[in-house]
């Protein structure tokens, strides 16, 4: 199955996993910080909200890492559009549009309530697939093997159900 | 240390974009069980980062000679943790 992004072929499972292993590893080393992608959502908050929440010691010392890493994500993104073909804005979501369709303002709607839910799952368990089924699990942490097979269970359920019994693919 | 972070980054998330697992249909195939590749992934990056991740706490220290410190995830108990709005807004959940 190529990727959406310019039909590329994908690259092989054990050379990507690899890389993020050597990513998570490095960070530790290098630099003595544990993998994380959803802390900096409140990195992100915490420049625009002025509530106590965001306005803790964890969140204000976490910011001047998370915020390059992530600003770096976009851009290995934005590379590997580049190299690959070009960048342009793209709104096609393969499976998404041959099944369900629902015209843009629908497709719209989906995906701003399934940030909502990214957003507040991920805090509510404390981390993400990064923090706690990279890391987590990897350092053999309870939560995080408990969360990653929550949200596992939780992805397969709905979207068995969602494609294979509201949608009949 | 802007930089390293920063490039830190980018690998992280040209290998993501590259591999599939930002890719819409692919994390749809994992979840319907028709594609392999994001446990694959998943699997790869776990069984690489156990060993050395026991490897870096045994050795006990980063390159600048500081000792590792891995903030651990809180284990929030559910039969005396209530969710609560007060806390989302507040600060106690974390």
């Amino acid at each position: 199955m190529p990727l959406i992004l310019h039909n590329l072929t994908p690259i092989h499972w054990a050379v990507a996993g690899a890389g993020i292993a050597l990513v998570t590893l490095a960070l530790l080393f290098l630099t003595n910080r544990r993998l994380g992608i959803s802390s900096g959502f409140e990195d992100v908050c915490s420049f625009v909200l002025p509530v106590s929440y965001f306005a803790r010691e964890a969140v204000r010392s976490a910011r001047k890492w998370r915020m390059p890493f992530i600003a770096g994500l976009a851009i290995g993104g934005f590379l590997s559009a580049v190299l690959g073909g070009g960048w342009a804005p793209i709104w096609t979501l393969g499976l998404f549009d041959q099944v369900i369709g629902f015209g843009h303002a629908g497709k719209l709607a989906w995906m701003f309530v399934g940030g909502l839910f990214i957003g507040f799952g991920t805090r509510l368990a404390d981390g993400c697939t990064s923090g706690h089924g990279i890391f987590g699990l990897s350092n053999f942490e309870l939560p995080s093997l408990v969360t990653t097979m929550s949200f596992m269970g939780a992805g397969i359920v709905t979207t068995q159900f969602i494609y294979r019994v509201l949608f009949h693919l | 240390m802007a930089l390293l972070y920063l490039a830190l980054g980018t690998l992280f998330g040209f290998v993501l974009s590259r591999s599939g697992a930002a890719d819409y249909n692919y994390i749809q195939a994992m979840f319907l069980f028709t594609s392999f590749q994001l446990y694959g992934i998943i699997g790869t990056a776990v069984v690489l980062t156990a060993p050395g991740l026991w490897l870096l706490k045994r050795y006990g220290r980063t390159v600048s000679g500081r000792p590792i410190v891995v903030p651990l995830k809180p284990l929030h108990r559910l039969r005396n943790r209530v969710v609560d709005v007060r806390h989302v807004s507040g600060s106690d959940l974390r």
